[in-house]
C-alpha cells in the first residue's frame, strides 16, 4: 500500500508540474481596442518565429597512400546545410595515434601526420587543433604527410590506421 | 412612523419634480381647437424638435503574437487576423488600422545581436514598403457583421542563424473621413 | 509497480530537448570513421650498369637488373678476369675501391629501386704471371641469391703456373698467399 501511494503520489506531483508548466507559458490575450480606449489606440503583437539549428559534417572517405608518397590528398571535413546559433560553431576533432600499424606485425608501424587549414585560417597539424566550422560551405581540406626517412624505415607489408572524426556543437573558440 | 412616511413621500414627489423639470424647461407648445371657428374648428399646429444622438461604437482585436514558420523553402511566413465586431461609426467615416515597427521590420534574437532577420507586412493594400514609417494594413467601415483582415508577414531572406527570433509591431487605431483611393504603405 | 514509476519516469524526461547532430560521410569502415592504408612492397629492382672487364654479380647473379628484398643488403661481388686485376672500382661516382672486402661490397639497405653504374677499372698483370685456368668457376659463390652476407667468396684470383686449383674459404686464401710469394721469388 505504502508503494502504490508513493506512486500515486509521484503521479500527482508530475501531473501538477506539468499542469503549471502549461500555465506558466500560457499565450498572451489579444488587445482588444474600442471607442472608449483612451488615446493613442494602440496594440503591440510580437512576430516570432524560432528556427532550429541545423548542419551536416561531410568527413574524408577511406584513403590509401601511394608507397613513398610524402602528401596525400585526405579530403575534406565539410559543413553542409548549416545553421547554427550564433556564436556557435561545430567543432571536429581528430582521434588518432598517427602510426598506420603493419597489419602482420603491429609493432611495425609508419608515423604519420594530418594538417589542414580551416576557414578561420588555422593551419597545421590537427594533433594540435580541432577543425572549427560556422557557415554553410566552411571546410577543411585534409593532407595526410609522411617524411621520407619514415618510409625508408618502413618495413614491407600492408598498414592501416582508423581515424576517428568527433563532431561536437559548441561555443565557438574566442578570436585572438 | 407616521410622520416619517409623510416625509419619505414628500421626498418622493420633490424627486419626481425634479426629473420632469428638464422637460418643463423645454416648454411645451400649447395646441387647443380655433374657438372663433366652432362647431369646425381650424387644425392647430406647433413644431416639435425630435433628436437623438448615436456614439461610434466599435471592437477592433489585434492579435497577440504572429508565429512564422518555413514555408519549405528556407523563408518563414504566418498571418495575424485583425478582426472588427460591431462597427457602427458616423456617415462617411472609417477605422484606419496602421503598422509600425521601431526596427523597421528586422526580428533579432537578443536586443545585442548584431544579425538582423528582415521581414515583410502585407494587409489589405499591399507590402508595406517604406519599413521606416509603416503603413495602412486594414480599414473597416459600418457594418453589422464581423469583418476580418489577415495581415502577412514573410522573412525577406532564409536565415544565416538559428535561434527564437522576434520583433514587436504597433498597431494603430483611428478613425478617420473615408478615403476613395486606398493608401500606399 | 515498478514499470509505473519507469514510465512516469519517461514522461518526465519528456520535455528535454537535445540539438541532434548529423554526421553524413562517403562509405566508410563506420561513421565518423575513416581509414588510412597503404602498402610498403617486399621488393625493389636494382639496375646495374658495368663499365670495365670485370665479371660482376649481385648476390652471387649476373645480370643488369635485380629484384633484392626490401631493407636487404645486396652484395656486389668484382672479380677480374684472367690475367688482369682490379685497380679501382667507382660505384655511382664513389670510389669505393678500399671498401671492397674479398672481392665484395655490401650495399645499404635497399629501400626503393635504385639505379647503380660501377666502374671497375682494372690492369694486366705482368707477362711471366701464371695465369690460374678461370674456366672452372667457384662453387661456393653459387647458391646465395637471397642472403649473399653469410657465403664468403674469394674475389682476386692468383695465378699459378700451368696448375688450376680451385678451393674454397681459408684454404683458397693460403693458397694465393703461396702462390704469390713463389712469384715473387721468380721475380
Amino acid at each position: 500500500m505504502k508503494k502504490s501511494r508513493f506512486i500515486a503520489g509521484f503521479s500527482a506531483m508530475a501531473l501538477a508540474i506539468s499542469a503549471m508548466s502549461i500555465s506558466a507559458f500560457a499565450a498572451p490575450e489579444p488587445t482588444k481596442i474600442d471607442q472608449t480606449t483612451p488615446e493613442p489606440k494602440q496594440g503591440q503583437a510580437v512576430i516570432t518565429t524560432t528556427i532550429e539549428p541545423t548542419y551536416i559534417v561531410t568527413i574524408p572517405a577511406d584513403t590509401k597512400v601511394a608507397f613513398n608518397a610524402l602528401d596525400t590528398d585526405f579530403g575534406t571535413i565539410e559543413l553542409t546545410k548549416a545553421r547554427l546559433d550564433p556564436g556557435k560553431v561545430v567543432r571536429v576533432h581528430l582521434d588518432s595515434d598517427y602510426k598506420l600499424k603493419n597489419k602482420a606485425d603491429e609493432s611495425r608501424t609508419i608515423r604519420y601526420d594530418i594538417v589542414s587549414t580551416d576557414d578561420v585560417g588555422t593551419t597545421g597539424s590537427l594533433k594540435n587543433f580541432d577543425a572549427q566550422l560556422e557557415f554553410e560551405g566552411d571546410d577543411c581540406p585534409l593532407t595526410i604527410k609522411i617524411t621520407q626517412d619514415d618510409w625508408n624505415a618502413a618495413y614491407a607489408g600492408e598498414y592501416s590506421d582508423t581515424v576517428t572524426f568527433n563532431v561536437q556543437y559548441t561555443d565557438a573558440a574566442p578570436k585572438a | 412612523m407616521k410622520k416619517t412616511r409623510r416625509f419619505i413621500s414628500g421626498l418622493s414627489a420633490l424627486a419626481l419634480a425634479a426629473a420632469i423639470a428638464p422637460m418643463s424647461a423645454f416648454a411645451d407648445t400649447p395646441v387647443s381647437p380655433d374657438p372663433d371657428n366652432m362647431p369646425n374648428p381650424k387644425p392647430g399646429t406647433a413644431p416639435t424638435l425630435v433628436e437623438f444622438s448615436v456614439d461610434p461604437t466599435y471592437t477592433v482585436t489585434i492579435p497577440a503574437t504572429v508565429t512564422l514558420a518555413d514555408n519549405g523553402s528556407g523563408i518563414y511566413t504566418n498571418s495575424g487576423t485583425l478582426t472588427a465586431e460591431n462597427v457602427k461609426l458616423d456617415e462617411g467615416k472609417e477605422i484606419v488600422v496602421t503598422l509600425t515597427s521601431a526596427s523597421k521590420f528586422n526580428m533579432q534574437t537578443s536586443a545585442s545581436a548584431t544579425y538582423k532577420l528582415p521581414y515583410t507586412a502585407e494587409g489589405a493594400f499591399g507590402k508595406l514598403t517604406d519599413k521606416e514609417a509603416g503603413g495602412i494594413v486594414a480599414k473597416f467601415a459600418t457594418s453589422t457583421t464581423v469583418q476580418n483582415t489577415p495581415v502577412t508577414f514573410t522573412t525577406d531572406e532564409t536565415p544565416k542563424y538559428a535561434g527564437t527570433f522576434t520583433d514587436p509591431v504597433v498597431f494603430t487605431i483611428k478613425v478617420g473621413d473615408i478615403v476613395t483611393a486606398p493608401a500606399d504603405g | 509497480m515498478k514499470k509505473l514509476a519507469v514510465f512516469l519516469l519517461c514522461l518526465f524526461m519528456l520535455p528535454l530537448s537535445a540539438i541532434t547532430a548529423y554526421a553524413e560521410n562517403e562509405p566508410n569502415t563506420a561513421p565518423g570513421e575513416a581509414t588510412v592504408e597503404t602498402v610498403v612492397p617486399n621488393s625493389h629492382k636494382i639496375t646495374l650498369k658495368v663499365k670495365g672487364s670485370a665479371v660482376v654479380t649481385v648476390n652471387g647473379k649476373e645480370g643488369s637488373e635485380f629484384v633484392v628484398e626490401r631493407l636487404s643488403k645486396p652484395v656486389i661481388e668484382i672479380k677480374a678476369k684472367d690475367g688482369e686485376k682490379i685497380t679501382k672500382v667507382i660505384l655511382n661516382g664513389e670510389d669505393i675501391t678500399d671498401k671492397i672486402v674479398d672481392g665484395k661490397y655490401i650495399l645499404p639497405a635497399v629501400y626503393e629501386d635504385g639505379e647503380y653504374e660501377l666502374t671497375v677499372e682494372t690492369e694486366k698483370l705482368p707477362d711471366d704471371s701464371s695465369k690460374p685456368d678461370s674456366s672452372k668457376s667457384d662453387d661456393s659463390n653459387k647458391g646465395t641469391s637471397d642472403n649473399s652476407e653469410s657465403t664468403p667468396a674469394t674475389g682476386l684470383t692468383a695465378s699459378t703456373t700451368g696448375v688450376t686449383v680451385t678451393l674454397t674459404g681459408t684454404i683458397a686464401l693460403a693458397a694465393a698467399a703461396v702462390i704469390a710469394a713463389k712469384k715473387k721469388k721468380d721475380e
